[in-house]
């Protein structure tokens, strides 16, 4: 199956900066992509050369194997407006109506059911709240049925409860035959969200990978739990085949073991009988492999880190 | 898929969007359809024979419909130009599967309906309220004179909104509209004007629209510079909003 978006070393120029240097990606239907980078990494840039609104200088860009400045490509793209774009005068209906009817198939009546807008069709949309607006904005990009859809930040600025919302929205949106390219500003929303990560930086991509390689290296997972000063040479004998570290405290010992496989490391000390307490599991994040990648990549250079 | 149905489709969607927008703003809306005739009225206080000359009142009306065509070409289309530059809505609309000529054809036949709408007011206003008066076939001569009119004033809008950013465009319109309608003859009778100024003005863009509204209202023969003076317009208008939308598409960022 071809891909859905292929951009081929791909590159923009404004003036004396290098929006995006050489960037290549490819995107099959059905794949759920996070895009990560700092403020000017490229993203935004990226977006406006797939949807047509920037030509690029070098390199290719197909959308659905067509060039996406040609309206005719764009049936099977779908975006978001801004939420502060949307036209205050139309209503929920008569702006749900205005996009599909750009499409020859609308999915208009199961958006409305995923992102919850039955109650909001009446409204007119300078009366809807932010997060409402911003329900509208992201079920826009799915109206049309499309193979592609580009949501830019599409939770910025929602508490957490609407972000949660809209995440569910957004999976339950999500079919075989779409692939969905997301930015964001909240790492934990890719890790909640994508399938595959790419992390771009100065216009270039430093990592594309599947989330779950992203999130588990080796030994990169740890088990945390809590036993008395007594019990600590027992738990040491037990897992001698793993590295621990501990933390002392007057009457307790806090041990934290690096391992692949957690599991198998919470089996043995249950079933040795000990008294451990406080037991978690941490994850490595996202966020670290993220901050990780973007020293890597700046670190030759003089030039200070922007935050 | 890009089937003559789904582009009609297209188009209807854009012009309803259009045409929402304009009737959800009730107070432009209701000061772009009475301006000309609160002017009428405002001129008819101060001008005697407004209120009891047929020929004076008829020209009026003729010279302020082409005024309010004016505004309409200047002001509104001027404006949603700029909106579809610079909104990031309309940025949005540009991912869309449409040509962008569609959305542009969406707003031009909005705002011309709005133009006739205001003109009708206008004509029925003159017509009950002053001793204007028209036969049917010179009216319907002047409202088709009235939309060749619109064209070079249209072009104007789109050419000051593509030439420089949404507040200098608000900015230079005022000035050009009050100059344009002055010194074209919309608001006094060219014949009032300064011998010198009334040669300027045979070539203010204006003048030949007016010319052209009056004759075919009145029923009288149209001299050639008028044609020159409309065509010339056009030709330079086109020429020049042309290149100015060349020079600014990929110009953006963002």
């Amino acid at each position: 199956m071809t891909p859905v978006i292929q951009l081929a070393a791909v590159g923009k120029r404004f003036g004396t900066i290098s929006a995006l240097d050489g960037v290549s990606l490819e995107v099959r239907a059905g794949e759920l992509v996070g895009l990560l980078g700092p403020n000017g990494a490229g993203k935004t840039t990226l977006l406006r050369v797939l949807e047509g609104l920037l030509p690029a200088d070098s390199g290719t860009v197909r959308l659905c194997g067509e060039d996406p400045r040609r309206p005719h490509a764009r049936l099977s793209l779908g975006a978001t407006p801004q939420e502060t774009a949307l036209p205050d005068t139309l209503r929920v209906r008569e702006l749900l109506r205005f996009v599909s009817d750009h499409y020859p198939h609308n999915r208009r009546e199961e958006v409305i059911d995923s992102f919850a807008l039955a109650g909001l069709l009446k409204r007119q949309v300078g009366a809807l709240s932010g997060g409402q607006k911003r329900r509208v904005a992201v079920a826009l990009a799915f109206i049309g049925a499309p193979r592609v859809v580009l949501l830019d930040e599409p939770t910025t600025g929602l508490d957490v409860e609407g972000r949660h919302a809209l995440w569910q929205a957004i999976r339950s949106a999500h079919t075989d035959h779409t692939a969905i390219v997301i930015t964001s500003h909240y790492i934990e929303e890719v890790e909640v969200l994508a399938q595959r990560v790419v992390i771009m930086d100065r216009g270039r991509t430093l990592m594309d990978r599947p989330t779950r390689e992203i999130v588990t290296g080796r030994n990169s997972q740890h088990v945390h739990f809590t036993v008395g000063r007594a019990e600590e040479p027992r738990v040491r004998s037990l897992l001698r085949a793993h590295a621990c570290t501990t933390t002392r405290g007057e009457a307790a010992t806090r041990f934290a073991v690096s391992t692949d496989d957690p599991d198998s490391v919470v089996r043995l000390i249950s079933e040795s009988g000990l008294a451990f307490r406080e037991i978690s599991i941490e994850k490595p994040s996202l966020e670290s492999a993220f901050l990780a990648a973007i020293r890597q990549n700046r670190a030759p250079s003089a030039e200070g880190m922007s935050s | 898929m890009s089937s003559a149905r789904s582009q009609l489709t297209m188009i209807r969607a854009h012009l309803r969007f259009s045409l929402i927008d304009t009737l959800r703003s009730p107070i432009s809306l209701v000061m772009t359809v009475l301006f000309p005739s609160i002017i009428l009225a405002a001129f008819s206080l101060v001008q005697p024979e407004l209120r009891t000359q047929a020929g004076a009142a008829t020209q009026a009306t003729a010279q302020l419909a082409v005024f309010s065509a004016l505004t309409v070409g200047l002001c509104a289309v001027g404006f949603d130009t700029a909106r579809l530059r610079e909104s990031p809505w309309f940025r949005y609309v540009r991912i869309l599967p449409v040509r962008p000529v569609v959305t542009v054809l969406g707003l031009l036949v909005g705002n011309l309906v709005l133009a006739l709408t205001s003109q009708g007011v206008l004509v029925l206003t003159a017509l009950i309220f002053t001793p204007a008066r028209v036969t049917p076939s010179h009216l319907i001569a002047g409202a088709a004179a009235v939309v060749i009119s619109l064209i070079p004033f249209i072009l104007m809008g789109i050419t000051i909104a593509y030439a420089v950013p949404q507040k200098a465009a608000a900015a230079i319109t005022m000035p050009t509209l009050f100059i344009c309608a002055a010194l074209g003859g919309l608001w006094f009778s060219p014949a009032t004007l300064p011998a010198a100024v009334a040669q300027i003005s045979r070539v203010i863009p204006t003048r030949g629209p007016r010319d052209l509204v009056l004759g075919a209202v009145l029923g009288q023969p149209i001299d050639l510079w008028v044609a020159v003076n409309i065509v010339g317009w056009v030709i330079l208008l086109v020429l020049s909003a042309t290149w100015l939308i060349r020079r600014d598409t990929g110009m953006r960022y963002r």
